[in-house]
């Protein structure tokens, strides 16, 4: 039982901020919640080891990018878990802005989306976003500028460079 | 960061602030069930397809049944498991039919049968253990059994006569392997570098190292001759670099044949097709006049002097979902806009759609076979004659799982086991069987069905 309650502790202190990471992801909400769901079943499964880990929700939001690229799963094992689980609530619409940078996002390479959505949606350092995804701090950057820069052509955005994040040249 | 990106991202991060959760215990719960049971990720995983002796299959869960029509012959013994698998998975290659079982403690095996006689081929072994078979592949010169453990994932490559392990190889998000008659060409993302294998002995025959332009994509070049999911029979190897360039290699060497600059889009749907690349280059929002483009088809020729031109444009805000030949001169596009699913068919050469109709909205990928063209997605498909007609609708296929057999029909499985051989031509069904109860993965061959249970795979005679 007191395994149950860390988890269900953890679950209660994650889940809100894994959602965000996993619809900024995917732009689908019905494909983020079944993300997450997963994520934490598997956490589940293997709760006696990973509630020792150091970052158990950088390893949730591993499992979230994993599976998010997963061509096999994402053509239809969400709509047969659908069918077998209750319905969740419905959610009110997303506002047109919301569309548009879903729409954006999925123009983005994985990697790119993965940084944006770490930084802007979890507000995640450069620093540990290097860590989380095991790469330099430098390569993050050129994902975040890249992507950024991509995001404003496909909106039809006007692109500023700040000297915060502004990178110049490829990795 | 600009002001409206900005605020872009905090009203996306509101609307994922609204998306209602299931508690912890139904995470809890999933959590149990996986361990229990098939995975849902296997039961999804691939597609049947159904020519000359080369078949990949899926694995379902199915309803069960009592059927009405009488249980399809079985050829030789049943091969049993010694065990209630939680996750079987079964392929055809030439005159064997193949099994690959995860037991419930994960430990994984593989059993043969000759096809003709339903006798074992080779005895099951294990081949370790394995949360779960992803996929399963049987071609003349291997069978390559795609493995998930926790996060890492595997490919073991058998030999088919044994279904004894030669070599395995190790798979990152994002790796690429394309698959020919002698070897296996593996692209590694994280590194950028290509490598080939030798399917008998999984030497490296050669390597490319990453260039200052690395590569991102690599698939082979289909022609119209070759079975679905068997290798590649033309030697190309083609490769997309970040740069957008195509880089040609000959598959056997590795050595270079041409590189093209390209309009390439990472992560949109391309096809490699009879010396023609097909790129995407997605949808695209408009500021000023408040529009989404569509996605633009560009073709390529990958013999010199490489000319390359743009296709055709989907309607405005259609997102492009899957790309297929599907007839002498012909492109099938399956889009989407809100979930809308559609169709259509372009004459390349003229640059203009044939046709356009609707498609079923849980549709994700298109079979083509005689011009003729299946749209799948799971439990709902259709089947579309050369002009558009639909020949079998969602509602007559509803539940069922189906495939090509041969270029003039269609096989289907329903939910409740019973088998059917649809005519293309005109619709006329036939129901010639059914499987076994509890039946969870099959695949078949003009003349033969597999079809494995939890506990046993049999070779079913469908009468061809």
């Amino acid at each position: 039982m007191e395994m149950t309650d860390d988890f269900d502790e953890f679950y209660r202190d994650t889940s809100r901020r894994l959602v965000r990471y996993a619809y900024g992801l995917t732009g689908d909400a019905a494909e983020a919640q079944d993300l997450v769901q997963e994520a934490y079943a598997r956490g589940w499964q293997r709760w006696r080891r990973l509630s020792g880990y150091e970052d158990p929700e950088a390893w949730l939001r591993l499992v979230v990018n994993r599976l998010s690229l997963d061509r096999w799963r994402r053509i239809g094992v969400r709509r047969a878990r659908a069918a077998a689980e209750a319905p969740l609530p419905p959610t009110p619409p997303p506002s047109e802005d919301t569309v548009l940078l879903v729409r954006a996002m999925r123009t983005l390479p994985p990697d790119h989306r993965r940084a944006l959505a770490l930084r802007y949606l979890l507000d995640l350092s450069v620093a540990d976003i290097a860590t989380e995804t095991g790469v330099p701090e430098g390569t993050v950057k050129s994902w975040l500028s890249r992507g950024r820069a991509g995001l404003a052509a496909a909106l039809g955005i006007e692109e500023h460079t700040t000297a915060r994040e502004g990178v110049h040249h490829a990795h | 960061m600009p002001t409206d990106l900005d605020e872009m991202f905090i009203a996306l991060g509101r609307q994922a602030d609204t998306l209602p959760l299931g508690p912890a215990a139904s995470a809890r719960r999933r959590g149990r069930q996986r361990t229990r049971t098939r995975a849902a990720l296997a039961a999804a995983a691939a597609v049947c397809l159904i020519t000359g002796g080369l078949a990949v299959t899926t694995t379902h869960r199915r309803a069960d049944p009592s059927p009405a029509a009488s249980p399809l012959p079985t050829v030789g013994k049943p091969i049993v498991f010694g065990g209630t698998a939680r996750n079987v998975t079964t392929a055809i290659s030439g005159a064997t039919a193949y099994a690959v079982w995860v037991a419930p403690d994960g430990k994984t095996n593989v059993a043969g049968a000759d096809l003709r006689t339903g006798a074992e081929r080779f005895p099951a072994h294990a081949l370790g253990t394995f949360n779960q078979v992803n996929v399963v592949r049987a071609l003349p010169k291997a069978v390559v059994v795609d493995v998930q453990e926790d996060m890492d994932r595997m490919l073991y490559i058998l030999d088919p006569a044994t279904g004894e392990q030669r070599w395995k190889l190790p798979l990152a998000d994002g790796d690429d392997h394309v698959y020919y008659e002698n070897d296996l060409v593996h692209m590694k993302m994280k590194t950028g570098e290509t490598r080939a294998f030798d399917w008998a002995t999984g030497d490296e025959t050669w390597r490319q190292p990453a260039g200052a332009d690395p590569v991102v994509h690599t698939v082979g070049m289909r022609m119209e001759a070759d079975a679905p999911r068997a290798g590649f029979s033309d030697p190309r190897l083609i490769q997309l670099t970040k740069g957008n360039r195509v880089l040609i290699r000959d598959a056997a060497t590795g050595k270079s044949l041409g590189n093209v600059p390209g309009q390439i889009a990472w992560g949109d749907p391309y096809l490699a097709y009879e010396g023609t690349l097909y790129t995407v280059v997605p949808l695209h929002y408009t500021e000023a006049k408040k529009v989404w483009s569509s996605y633009l088809i560009r073709e390529t020729d990958l013999t010199a002097p490489y000319l390359s031109r743009s296709v055709r444009s989907g309607p405005a805000g259609r997102a492009l979902q899957a790309l297929a030949p599907c007839g002498r001169g012909k492109l099938c596009v399956l889009d989407t806009l809100d979930s809308a699913n559609q169709l259509a068919s372009i004459d390349i050469g003229a640059s203009a759609e044939n046709w356009r109709v609707d498609a079923p909205p849980t549709a994700f990928s298109l079979e083509s076979s005689g011009g003729r063209v299946l749209a799948v997605g799971g439990r709902s498909n259709a089947l579309y004659d050369t002009d558009g007609k639909q020949v079998l609708l969602p509602e007559d296929l509803a539940g069922a799982h189906v495939g090509w057999i041969g270029s003039a029909a269609v096989l289907s499985l329903s939910t409740s086991g019973e088998v059917a051989k649809v005519l293309v031509e005109n619709g006329d069904r036939e129901v010639i069987g059914s499987v076994p109860p509890g039946t969870t993965a099959w695949a078949w061959n003009n003349e033969r069905l597999v079809a494995a249970t939890p506990t046993e795979m049999r070779v079913l005679d469908l009468g061809g």
